[in-house]
């Protein structure tokens, strides 16, 4: 687990804060995800009462989860495919492992969120495997020896002259040139033949039906589509609160999907997939497996993070993210990032080790206004920050801010509106101003009002109107 | 193996119940009520244009190319002028269904009834339905149409008529339900492939095809 680094988050998030490229990448990226979200779902007079019924459908499913995933799960079977269950991450990798059999064999990967949860890669790896992610986010940080930033938008901080460098030396003959055309075109061949020549299939699903034991799949670029439907074998990595009762539910959860992590009203390839070849069919895998993974989940369940259960991994949260704006994925060192990541990873790895992630909240409410299943994050985040308290976790809040504020302090301008938020990070986390006071560079702030920093209220109301 | 996975689903479902409260299944009645709760409509966007006219309006959002054919002859003209407007050649591959088999297609291409081939240019295959709210165009995978043929060749073209258009996916769900069918694969398919994976910024055929194009008989 990456548990033990967690302890240095300040020192991640003032490395991030003063990496340009970086923050020239995310600046970039918030810019473009908020404008595309923000119109696709102001054409939608239906809007909040989609999200509204999202909300009841998740909860009614997983007040019933059992039921549910029992049909689904019986359903896969009548449909030719195999079940497997998977109590823990590392069951879910032995299971993948044992299904890949003797080492060798090439595996096409898609994007699976589950599968970089469970750390499938270097176990398919030292088992003898050559793995090839597929997404072109996902191979580009392949090839940088990185994890995925952003759950949807893997190399988000990557700059193109990034790319170009990394498959200047990974393709080496095969470099061409230099627009995003060419970069595309590069890794569209590079990948072929990964497709073509591929035993094994290995994805992830956005949704499983009760109903007829389909697993969706959604994408942009087609390559999990390829990755389903070329090789022999099939393996879905899936977690247990994926399931949603019928295929109308799943067109509701398509619609909010779409317009929440990407601004469409609909991805490029939504694909139902149901079991095996069949008898007569021109093609398929020959063999279907989906993995289904437990992990904590049933625990959250019962808990009081069950309404974390909904979310349906669609990046908005991130995406409107002052935090996450400023410091980008990495900066958090886990599976998950941003808002939803702040209050699954404590979960996963334990308070003690990601006990300054609840801290990294401004409370300005934007990830629970565009969550699409209403997830009440920053209410999750204080409560996650009330068990710090309770058990006497007092963490690197103090540092954090310090850093926040150093940094935002210097680029007033740039970086206004994230300013006042991290301002507003800083007075409610290092706290009173008898705290800040023991800070030196914080004495600017402390002492004189007129730092160059809009007061909340300013920011709240930027955000609201979806200013930068 | 199958008694461990025995053991990790019972141990799943035990958690889950002792989460919910419960210490066994669902009492019997609700099981009963539950399963009867299929096929709920719920809010979805209201659009007043016509079917077909919102189909294309969609699918061109999306960067599908969309044209109109009054007969199995216009059809093929239609394909074949894109063809020669993209300068894509004449070598084509059919899907194996009797639906593309009705259509006189241009004696000089070279068709194929076949499934697609690595480094395939052209496909043509036929919809199972096309949804008017999104433009999509909905695939199933068969004996007669290979899931392949809508993924590997550079340009996807499909043959849709008009009135397999609905208004909505879930009148596609209607659809199968009423034919019994649950396909080993279906596809919504709503334009070329894409990634904005650099930079954000968009790029068209990223690993399905570069270019997407969908005739519509009346
Ligand atoms: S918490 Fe909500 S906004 Fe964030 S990824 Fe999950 S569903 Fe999307």
């Amino acid at each position: 687990m990456r548990a033990a680094a967690q302890n240095n988050f300040p020192r991640r998030v003032q490395v991030a804060l003063g990496n340009e490229t970086l923050q020239r990448a995310l600046g970039r990226a918030r810019a473009g995800f908020q404008d595309k979200r923000r119109r696709a779902v102001g054409q939608v007079a239906e809007f909040e009462r989609m999200r509204r019924a999202a909300k009841e459908i998740k909860n009614h499913t997983l007040t019933h989860l059992d039921f549910y995933l029992e049909k689904f799960a019986d359903a896969v079977r009548a449909n030719g495919g195999q079940v497997h269950w998977a109590r823990t991450a590392g069951e879910a990798r032995d299971i993948v492992v044992g299904i890949c059999g003797a080492g060798g064999k090439k595996i096409a990967k898609g994007k699976t969120m589950v599968a970089e949860e469970i750390e499938l890669n270097p176990a398919l790896e030292k088992a003898g495997h050559e793995v090839t992610e597929t997404d072109l986010g996902e191979y580009i940080v392949q090839l940088a020896g990185e994890a995925p930033s952003h759950i949807i938008a893997p190399a988000v901080h990557k700059t193109r002259g990034e790319v170009l460098e990394l498959f200047a030396r990974h393709h080496g003959a095969k470099k061409r040139g230099g627009d995003t055309a060419a970069i595309v075109a590069e890794a569209r061949q590079v990948l072929r033949e990964k497709f073509t020549g591929a035993d094994i299939g290995i994805t992830g699903a956005n949704f499983l039906i009760a109903e007829t034991g389909a697993s969706v799949l959604v994408t942009n670029e087609g390559n999990g589509d390829l990755c389903s439907c070329l090789p022999p074998v099939h393996i879905v990595t899936a977690a247990i609160e994926k399931v949603l009762p019928t295929l109308e539910d799943l067109a509701l959860f398509l619609r909010l999907l779409g317009r929440s992590a990407t601004g469409q009203e609909i991805s490029n390839y939504t694909t139902l997939y149901a079991g095996a070849k069949r008898e007569g069919d021109a093609d398929g895998p020959r063999e279907f497996h989906l993995v289904l993974l437990d992990n904590g989940r049933s625990a959250m369940l019962g808990g009081e993070f069950r309404d974390m259960l909904r979310c349906i991994r669609c990046g908005a949260c991130l995406n409107h993210c002052p935090v996450y704006g400023s410091i980008g994925g990495h900066a958090y060192d886990a599976v998950y990032s941003g808002p939803m990541g702040a209050v699954l990873t404590p979960l996963s790895a334990g308070l003690r080790v990601a006990r300054d992630l609840p801290n990294a909240c401004t409370l300005n409410g934007r990830c629970r206004e565009v969550c699409p299943v209403d997830i009440p994050l920053p209410d999750l985040l204080r409560k996650h920050r009330m068990r710090e308290f309770e058990q006497k976790l007092g963490g690197a809040r103090g540092r954090l801010a310090l850093v926040l504020w150093a940094f935002f302090a210097l680029r007033p301008r740039l970086y206004q509106a994230a300013a006042g938020a991290l301002l507003y990070l800083l007075k409610k986390t290092a706290g009173r101003r008898g705290a800040l006071r023991k800070f030196p560079l914080a004495g600017g702030w402390t002492q004189s009002r007129d730092l160059p920093v809009p007061e909340g209220k300013t920011f709240l109301r930027r955000w609201a109107r979806g200013e930068r | 193996m199958k008694a461990g996975n025995d053991a990790a689903r019972a141990e799943i479902l035990r958690a889950i119940r002792r989460a919910l409260g419960r210490d066994g299944p669902l009492d019997p009645g609700i099981a009963r009520a539950l399963a009867a709760r299929a096929a709920q409509p719920h809010p979805r966007p209201h659009y007043s244009a016509g079917l077909a006219q919102r189909f294309a309006q969609k699918l061109r959002a999306a960067d599908g190319s969309v044209d109109f054919a009054d007969n199995l002859a216009g059809i093929a003209a239609r394909v074949d002028a894109y063809l020669a407007r993209h300068k894509l050649g004449n070598t084509v591959a059919l899907a194996p269904d009797r639906r593309l088999d009705r259509i006189p297609w241009p004696a000089h291409w070279q068709a194929e009834r076949r499934n697609a081939r690595p480094g395939d240019g052209v496909g043509i295959t036929p919809a199972f339905a096309a949804v008017a709210e999104t433009g999509s165009v909905a695939l199933s995978a068969s004996a007669q149409t290979p899931a392949a043929l809508n993924l590997l060749p550079a340009t996807h073209i499909v043959i849709v008529e008009e009135q397999q258009i609905v208004p909505y996916m879930e009148d596609v769900w209607q659809l199968l339900r009423a034919a019994n069918h649950n396909p080993r694969a279906l596809f919504f398919i709503t334009g070329p492939s894409r990634t904005a994976d650099i930079e954000q910024t968009l790029q068209l055929g990223a690993h399905g095809p570069t270019r997407f194009f969908v005739v519509v008989r009346r």
